[in-house]
């Protein structure tokens, strides 16, 4: 088990929005999390990614055997965890290719005394924009590598984001709704990118969707059913959509 | 060979936009300050003087060489815009017929082009609104003088301790507000001026000179040490055979100083490190989910930017050769927002272009203080008429006035400013987009096998 | 409670669990913290024999300084949390409402003052400064927010517009002192107040019963009704009527009012009326005893904003609680600090003003706060 979630609880002013949630995610696999709007989904990844803390009575987030439940949110990045924004939060005024630089970690010439020696970081420029490219050719969307981020196209954007978290290299993704707001086509272009490259690189990837059909394919390895901060149910695809809580949750909001 | 290549890289790097401006803005300089030496004694009328400054703006746009409507559309847009201001206000000054003293202009140049750039490494860079420029700027002119002043220390010493200690002050406001929102640092600094300037006037440890044991009676360090100022004084200024007013000893020195910050920070920024802050200007969140401490870093880039300001605080303390509390109002804060919001945010000539329209601008409208202008009457006369016991209006309230409407106006229409922030982004093939489907070796063979980002020689790009 | 407290801390072994109980306990800490600290100050101010000023004065000016913060700072509250960005430019609204005071002198010069004027200043000031602030919002706030601007640029532009309008007022006079002329208190009913340590303000004759004297100027009477009278009135109207109700609402949530079919843009207006014209309010109480200078307003930004983050933002109740720490320090540290260094240094010399140290509490307030409880005292709500 890569990720362990044991007991994690959530309440915003009384209002619980997890409660003890316990999930786990096994090594080189595809799990999905759904759920119907609002049950926590997000929260939770806000929680293991250090942005909103966990309430006193959590146990722990165990993350390929460290407890990362406490640490702050740029010390997990290091743990090779890393995770997307249901609104793809790209660097607006920056190039495509700068937001692709930006998330390597240890880049010499990070410290301001580094900084100063461009003979440091030099070679590594070089290195980092040729693995950038790389990236955005394993996208297909290279020609928009000198592009300012905010003239993509959604679809686009998407894209650059999960080229972006690649950069760092990481073990595991959290991908939250990285279909959302796309059309079919692009969104089945989508998967199949993520699939790729999950089984190229050796990821494992959580990924939280809110679309069924996204779900009911065979490269989905595992699901988790969420409903009102807790997980009701989980297993294979084809054994969730048959469960009847689940349809319940679903049809019966 | 190589002497092609570097008229290849001066005619790249005059393409862009930004060191036009800067070009064309130092000619026009040249004009008007040699326009005594050169114009007066050839007897050659106003006017014409006018028009020969219109012949920078014509031989720029020769020089351009931008493809595509609609870059230079925009690149003329902004061209054109201060452009203007700048023929503005030379012909105001020629107008009026007073010689504005250059040396004035350029030692007020180099000071707000200084505080420019601490302004733009805490606000342009990293995005922490710093509304305490002036409180920066105090301290170090402070320090530095009792320093001096009341402990004799070195010149060279004193400056590096004043710089030293307005960092750490910074970093340590910075650390304690910028935890949370970064409003509350903009709350905060927008105060921090005046209580320095109440502490100055009533503090009686914090005046100077110390003579026989007694603190002077008036709130101020006076008697301050000037750089170069026995061999001034001794030769009168004789080098290579001109005799230089001591001024222009000041803004050369100003100058320098100038020259070395702003190539400290283009390196910072044409770094990873320059990368990080840019990042946490954009989203400060997404950047530290990809594991970078953007806490440090903006505390770090505050200590930084107070260096940055100290300097700019010496400065104003040899300019007026004292320093007291009247000297750091928070007119002086506005003031560098302005030099930032006209040069451009996060562009570091563009301050120095800020600098020049804003302190040319305002000793021009300062020559408008007086009775024979129709519009300055005008003016008076309603105020007068609305109500009769009104001041004689003084030109100090409608330049602040101007300062309030340039803020708002270019936040509205013009955020970037004239300058914008430089983009890093090669043209290939006069193309900033490759088409699609072009292939990793393709862009390696395109641009000859320069792969770096941050040392564009050969590629220069500029921005649409 | 404070001991069974420490014992459970005793009994935590391990950083990690002491580190949470010091984080679950924040509150409590904060606030003990606070009193005991604040009572150590009040504690040694009153025991101090260099004590420069006498009871009354204290209570007397803690009075008056209050009412002027509360009206300052509820309609600064009001905005910051409604609109969300922190408007600088709220310092010029109450220079207005001041200079309407000095204005109203002026026109009626030819008589002599009349307690009226000051009732008849206090509403064109409100209208007056209510308008400006509405003016400020249509012209200059709203078309940037419509750019989807960030709190930044509304910051800058609210710089812009406190430049503006008080380099207009200086236009029209000056950067002099000026007044607004009020009957002397000789002139009005004194109000008569029983006590055993009151002593005399000066210009006001105390009326002496059995071998103690009764004194209070009228000006911080009318200061303090005002105020109160106001600031209840704004209450009762939020809590009570539909409009009120509605701009809770949408202070609360727009998006939530929005969709329930509140005309968000009304509520916007009618806050920002609503706080000039509380800032005007201020304004005239300021410009009521003390003299008006432009930049009168920029120095009540702070202690404005000290009393926001004290008392929670978009907390009205806890404006008022933080209305009323941040006038009794101030108006304590005068002497206070006073004090201190003669103790401490021993040294005479000349103290040409107090102002220096007394426009460092709310600062120090303000840094406390952010430290230890950003939220403030009632900021959770």
């Amino acid at each position: 088990m890569l990720l362990k979630i044991n007991n994690i609880s959530k309440s915003f002013d009384g209002l619980k929005a997890l409660n003890n949630l316990s999930l786990e995610v096994k090594e080189n696999s595809l799990t999905a999390l759904i759920g119907p709007n609002g049950c926590g989904k997000s929260t939770l990844f806000n929680i293991i990614s250090a942005v909103l803390p966990a309430d006193e009575s959590s146990d722990s987030i165990i993350f390929d055997g460290i407890d990362i439940l406490g640490k702050k949110t740029y010390d997990i990045a290091k743990y090779g965890l890393s995770r997307t924004y249901q609104d793809t939060r790209l660097f607006k005024e920056l190039t495509v290719l700068e937001n692709l630089m930006l998330p390597p970690k240890k880049q010499i010439g990070e410290r301001i005394l580094n900084a100063l020696f461009r003979s440091h970081f030099k070679k590594q420029e070089e290195e980092l924009k040729s693995k950038a490219l790389e990236i955005l050719e394993l996208l297909d969307i290279t020609h928009m590598a000198y592009e300012y981020a905010k003239n993509l196209s959604g679809g686009q954007s998407k894209l650059v984001d999960i080229g972006r978290v690649l950069m760092s290299s990481p073990k595991m993704l959290l991908l939250d709704e990285p279909t959302a707001g796309v059309n079919p086509a692009l969104t089945e272009k989508l998967f199949q990118k993520i699939v790729e490259l999950k089984n190229n690189l050796g990821l494992t990837i959580l990924l939280i969707e809110h679309d069924m059909d996204v779900i009911m394919r065979a490269e989905v390895d595992h699901v988790y059913v969420a409903n009102q901060g807790e997980i009701i149910t989980h297993g294979s695809p084809e054994e969730v959509k048959q469960n009847k809580e689940v349809i319940e949750a679903y049809l019966g909001k | 060979m190589k002497t092609k290549n570097v008229i290849k890289n001066i005619h790249n790097k005059i393409q862009m936009v930004d060191n036009r401006a800067l070009l064309y803005t130092f000619l026009g300089m040249t004009l008007i300050l040699f326009r005594n030496l050169i114009f007066i004694p050839l007897n050659i009328e106003d006017t014409p003087s006018s028009i020969m400054l219109l012949l920078p703006i014509l031989l720029f746009y020769l020089f351009q060489k931008s493809e595509g409507k609609e870059e230079k559309m925009v690149e003329n847009r902004r061209f054109i815009a201060f452009g203007y201001f700048f023929v503005c206000a030379e012909i105001m000054l020629i107008q009026l017929g007073k010689a504005v003293t250059a040396q004035e202009i350029l030692v007020f140049i180099t000071f707000y082009a200084i505080c420019g750039i601490s302004l733009n490494l805490s606000t342009g860079l990293v995005g922490v609104l710093n509304f305490g420029v002036v409180f920066q700027i105090a301290l170090g002119a402070v320090i530095y003088a009792l320093l001096a002043v009341n402990s004799g220390v070195n010149t060279i010493l004193a400056i590096f301790l004043s710089m030293i200690i307005t960092a750490i002050v910074s970093a340590i406001i910075a650390l304690s507000t910028l935890r949370l929102k970064d409003d509350y640092f903009a709350i905060v600094s927008i105060t921090l001026g005046e209580i320095f300037r109440q502490l100055m006037k009533t503090e009686p440890n914090l005046r100077g000179p110390i003579i026989n044991g007694e603190r002077p009676s008036t709130p101020a360090i006076l008697q301050i040490p000037l750089p170069f100022k026995e061999w001034h004084d001794t030769t009168n200024g004789l080098l290579f055979g001109i005799e230089i007013p001591y001024r222009f000893v000041i803004a050369a020195i100003g100058f320098l100083m100038f020259i070395i910050i702003y190539f400290i920070c283009e390196r910072l920024t044409h770094s990873p490190y320059g990368r990080i802050l840019r990042s946490i200007r954009e989203d400060d969140l997404v950047t530290s989910t990809y594991g970078k401490n953007t806490l440090n870093a903006k505390v770090q880039i505050m200590a930084l930017s107070g260096a940055v300001a100290a300097l700019g605080g010496v400065l104003t303390a040899w300019i007026n050769v004292s320093v007291f509390p009247e000297s750091f109002l928070p007119l002086i804060t506005f003031n560098v927002w302005v030099v930032y919001i006209i040069g451009g945010r996060g562009n570091n000539k563009g301050m120095l272009l800020g600098a020049t329209i804003f302190v040319v601008l305002n000793r021009a409208s300062r020559l408008l203080d007086n009775e024979s202008s129709t519009l300055f009457n005008l003016l008076d006369s309603i105020l007068k008429l609305i109500r009769p016991n009104a001041p004689d209006l003084a030109i100090a309230y409608l330049q602040l006035i101007f300062v309030g409407l340039i803020l708002i106006l270019f936040i509205r229409f013009a955020p970037r400013g004239v300058l914008p922030e430089r983009a890093y982004r090669p043209r290939v093939n006069g193309e900033f987009l490759l088409p699609p489907g072009s292939q990793v070796t393709d862009i390696i063979s395109k641009s000859n096998g320069n792969l770096l980002l941050s040392n564009e020689k050969e590629i220069e790009g500029d921005e649409i | 409670m404070m001991f069974e407290k420490v014992k459970e801390f005793k009994a935590l072994t391990s950083t990690h669990e002491r580190k949470t109980w010091l984080s679950e306990n924040r509150n409590y800490i904060f606030k003990n913290l606070s009193i005991l600290l604040f009572s150590i100050y009040t504690f040694v101010n009153i025991i101090n024999t260099n004590l420069r000023m006498d009871i009354s004065f204290i209570i007397f000016s803690t009075l008056y300084v209050f009412s002027i913060y509360l009206c300052i700072s509820i309609g600064l509250n009001m905005t910051y949390k409604l609109i969300g960005f922190a408007n600088f430019a709220h310092a010029e609204l109450f220079i207005v409402g001041a200079y309407v005071g000095v204005a109203w002198s002026e026109i009626y010069s030819e008589r002599s003052p009349i307690l009226q004027d000051y009732f008849g200043a206090l509403l064109v000031a409100f209208i007056l400064a209510g308008i400006v602030a509405l003016l400020s919002d249509l012209l200059v706030f709203q078309p940037i927010r419509q750019l989807n601007a960030s709190n930044e640029a509304l910051m800058i532009s609210s710089i812009g517009v406190g430049l503006i309008i008080r380099n207009i007022v200086s236009m029209f006079y000056g950067g002099k002192a000026v007044y607004f002329r009020l009957p002397s208190s000789q002139e009005i009913p004194r109000i008569d107040i029983p006590s055993v340590l009151f002593g005399s303000i000066s210009g006001v004759t105390p009326l002496n019963i059995k071998g103690t004297n009764f004194a209070l100027r009228y000006e911080i009477l009318l200061a303090l009704t005002v105020s109160l009278v106001m600031v209840g009135g704004l209450f009762l109207f939020l809590e009570k009527t539909k409009l009120g109700k509605a701009l809770r609402s949408t202070a609360d949530n727009k998006d939530l009012a929005e969709i329930s079919g509140i005309d968000t843009l009304r509520m916007i207006r009618i806050t920002w009326f609503i706080g000039g014209g509380l800032a005007g309010v201020s304004g005239i109480i300021f410009a009521s005893t003390l003299p008006v200078i432009p930049f009168s307003g920029f120095l009540f930004l702070l202690p404005a904003f000290a009393v926001i983050v004290l008392g929670g933002v978009g907390s009205l109740k806890g404006s008022v609680y933080a209305a009323m720490i941040i006038a009794f320090t101030q108006v304590l540290s005068n002497s206070y600090l006073t004090s201190i260094e003669r103790i401490l240094l021993d040294t005479p010399y000349e103290r040409t003003a107090l102002v220096s140290y007394n426009t460092i509490t709310p600062f120090i307030i303000l840094i406390f706060v952010i430290l230890f409880k950003p939220q403030g005292l009632y900021g959770d709500e």
